[in-house]
């Protein structure tokens, strides 16, 4: 079977502050063959700004989508939003002829046009689909069978349901799964689901930080040793903004944030070192003295 | 009809009468000139190239700035309302 190939699509958030989570994808991926092509040219996927324009989301988005049916490969995120507002683009534009028309109008004067030939996945999708939870299980070097971690799934991996299909949104078990496989046990907590607060941030720190705090306090409240997330901006919520919520709200956490593909690759056996572990602002010592 | 969809849409006619929160107008601001949401500082590149990450792609910022323009996002930036 020949290896899946993907256009690795960053997005901005990544580059600009997470740059442990890509260095942890880009090693899982070459342990499970995942051949990972740099995208030729890069711009924002467009969701920071539907709420001020559609269209120009629309445009940001089908120029991604265009680049990629030019080099004839499918994308791969690491962003859930970007992935969610690559996939409900995609989608649209393949089934609405009207506004693939108007869409494709636009393109035409930067040399562009939209097709309708490629797919789009989260990295956590493509791991499932092409590779499977066996065989990221065989590639487990050190199983994590002492750490105790839950699960955040954000918000735009699991919906709009009919643009995403990748679980039940209100009953989702996944993640649950992937962590699984690599030894770690997955503790529930309360208000799993809920939403980290971070697409407000910009108009307002109370509510999300608030909204942070209290999904940190159910976390200590299940007695859990980390928090595994897939989405990089609700990763900055819980880590990068900690320490900021423990001081307003007069109250100690430290509770360490990793990236799923993180997890998985300690399992596999790279050092936090390898990992650029240290980036966190939640210190993972604690953990790492265990493995 | 999704609910966020008339949220959007609600949002976007604001847009039009020229009500948008500041971060909205520095990150439309920032997409248009460089063609992502934030401007990466320079010692981040450097960390890059530290951790062994490869070189980012090339910004598409000159084909953004024009579709900016023809799909009237630009002149909507301009407006502004107190």
């Amino acid at each position: 079977m020949p290896e899946p190939t993907y256009l690795l699509y960053l997005g901005c958030v990544i580059p600009y502050r997470v740059l442990s989570y890509e260095i942890s994808a880009r090693k899982v991926a070459g342990k499970l063959g995942i051949k990972l092509v740099e995208m030729p040219e890069f711009n924002c996927c467009g969701l920071p700004l539907d709420p001020v324009s559609h269209e120009m989301m629309l445009v940001l988005s089908a120029q991604n989508l265009c680049l990629a049916e030019q080099k004839g490969l499918n994308i791969m995120t690491l962003c859930p939003g970007c992935n969610g507002t690559l996939r409900k683009v995609n989608k649209t534009l393949k089934e609405d002829k009207a506004l693939r028309d108007k869409v494709n109008g636009y393109l035409k004067e930067v040399d562009m046009q939209f097709k309708g030939t490629i797919d789009v996945k989260h990295f956590i999708q493509v791991l499932l689909e092409d590779v499977g939870i066996e065989k990221i299980r065989n590639s487990i070097q050190k199983p994590l069978s002492s750490l105790k971690v839950a699960e955040h799934y954000g918000c735009h991996i699991l919906r709009p349901r009919d643009y995403m299909g990748l679980d039940n949104p209100e009953s989702p078990t996944v993640l649950k799964r992937l962590i699984e496989a690599t030894g770690a046990k997955c503790l529930d907590y309360m208000n799993e689901l809920e939403c980290c607060g971070a697409p407000i941030i910009g108009v307002n720190d109370k509510i999300p930080l608030q909204l942070a705090r209290d999904k940190l306090t159910h976390l200590k409240e299940a007695g859990v040793e980390a928090l595994i997330t897939i989405c990089p901006s609700c990763y900055t919520m819980f880590d990068v903004n900690q320490p900021r919520i423990e001081r307003l709200f007069n109250e100690q956490f430290g509770i360490p944030v990793l990236h799923y593909s993180e997890l998985l690759a300690l399992a596999m056996g790279f050092s936090p070192k390898d990992l650029a572990l240290d980036e966190h602002r939640v210190k993972l010592n604690g953990i790492i003295e265990r493995l | 009809m999704e609910f966020a969809n008339v949220l959007r849409v609600l949002r976007n006619m604001a847009v039009k009468e020229g009500f948008i929160p500041t971060v909205f107008r520095e990150i439309g601001s920032n997409i248009v000139k460089g063609a992502s949401a934030y401007e990466i500082p320079e010692l981040r590149l450097k960390k890059r190239e530290e951790l062994g990450l490869p070189p980012l792609p090339k910004f598409a910022g000159e084909r953004v700035n024009k579709l900016a323009e023809i799909v009237g996002f630009t002149k909507l930036m301009e407006k502004k309302r107190d």
